[in-house]
C-alpha cells in the first residue's frame, strides 16, 4: 500500500470510528438528558422521604429558679431515621441564658432543672443521647408510633468534599399532619 | 434552600463568635433560628447532616451542620443496610 492510500484508509477509518462513537447512546445528548432526568427523579424521590420524616419536637421543662417552681417549653425540628429521631441538642434543651465564659455558661440566677420531656405530637420520646459538646441529640420513638413506609436515605458524610452542593430542608410552614 | 460545602472541621474544633467551641461541616447556607435540627441533603437527596448553628468569623457568616455519620452508631442496626445501599 502506498503512503497516499494508507493515509486515506486511516482517515476513513478514523472518521467512521468518530461517527460511530458520536452516534452511540453513551455520548448522545438524549442519553445525558435521560441521566439528568433519572438523577432528578432520585433527588425528588429522596426529598419526598426527607419531607415525610421531618418532624417538629416540643420540649417541656419544669425548673426551680430562686426557689420558685416554673414551667417553660422550647421547640425545634428533627428527622426520623428508623426508630430514632435525630436533632441538635440545643433544640431540645432548656437552659437559663447566662454569661458565656471560657469555662462554659455561667448562670446569674439559682437555676435547677427538675423535669425535661421531649414530645413528638402526644408521644414522649426516650432520650438516647444528648451531648452538648457535639450538639447531637438522639431519641427513640415509642413502639406505638405510626411508622412511615418511606424511610430516610442517609449518605456517607465522610465522602463530602468542599464545594459539593447541599440542600437545607426547612420547616414545612402551614402543613399540619 | 441550597448552598455548598465550605469547610470540613470534623476533627479540629473551631471557635465561634460567641466563644463556644464547635466541630462540624461548614456550609454556605446561613440558617435562621427555626432551622436548627433540620436535615441537610446532598444532590441525591440523601441526608448528610443536621443543621445546628450560624457560624461567624470576621466578615464571613456561614452555617454549621453535624455530620450524619456521627448519628449512625445510635441508629437501629437493622436500619443501616436500608440506608446504605
Amino acid at each position: 500500500m502506498d503512503r497516499r492510500k494508507f493515509v486515506k484508509s486511516a482517515g476513513l477509518l478514523g472518521l467512521s470510528f468518530g461517527l460511530g462513537v458520536a452516534a452511540s447512546p453513551i455520548f448522545t445528548g438524549s442519553h445525558l438528558e435521560q441521566q439528568a432526568r433519572l438523577a432528578d427523579e432520585e433527588f425528588l424521590r429522596n426529598l419526598g422521604r426527607v419531607l415525610e420524616n421531618r418532624v417538629e419536637l416540643i420540649t417541656e421543662v419544669e425548673y426551680r429558679e430562686e426557689s420558685k417552681l416554673k414551667k417553660d417549653s422550647v421547640s425545634g425540628g428533627g428527622v426520623i431515621a428508623g426508630n430514632c429521631v435525630l436533632t441538635a441538642e440545643h433544640v431540645v434543651s432548656f437552659d437559663m441564658r447566662g454569661l458565656q465564659t471560657l469555662y462554659g455558661s455561667l448562670s446569674l440566677k439559682d437555676f435547677k432543672k427538675i423535669r425535661e420531656n421531649t414530645f413528638l405530637y402526644q408521644f414522649v420520646l426516650e432520650k438516647l443521647v444528648k451531648d452538648r459538646e457535639s450538639d447531637m441529640a438522639v431519641f427513640r420513638l415509642p413502639e406505638d408510633y405510626p411508622k412511615s413506609d418511606y424511610e430516610l436515605r442517609l449518605a456517607d458524610s465522610d465522602e463530602l468534599k468542599v464545594s459539593d452542593k447541599v440542600y437545607l430542608i426547612r420547616e414545612r410552614k402551614g402543613i399540619v399532619r | 434552600m441550597f448552598g455548598e460545602v465550605k469547610d470540613i472541621k470534623t476533627g479540629e474544633a473551631i471557635q465561634n463568635f460567641d466563644g463556644t467551641i464547635k466541630k462540624g461541616i461548614r456550609v454556605s447556607i446561613v440558617p435562621d433560628f427555626n432551622d436548627s435540627g433540620s436535615p441537610v441533603t446532598n444532590q441525591k437527596g440523601e441526608v448528610v447532616g443536621i443543621m445546628n448553628y450560624v457560624f461567624k468569623e470576621r466578615n464571613n457568616v456561614e452555617g454549621n451542620m453535624i455530620p450524619i455519620n456521627w448519628f449512625k452508631p445510635y441508629l437501629d442496626s437493622n436500619y443501616q443496610p436500608a440506608a446504605q445501599r
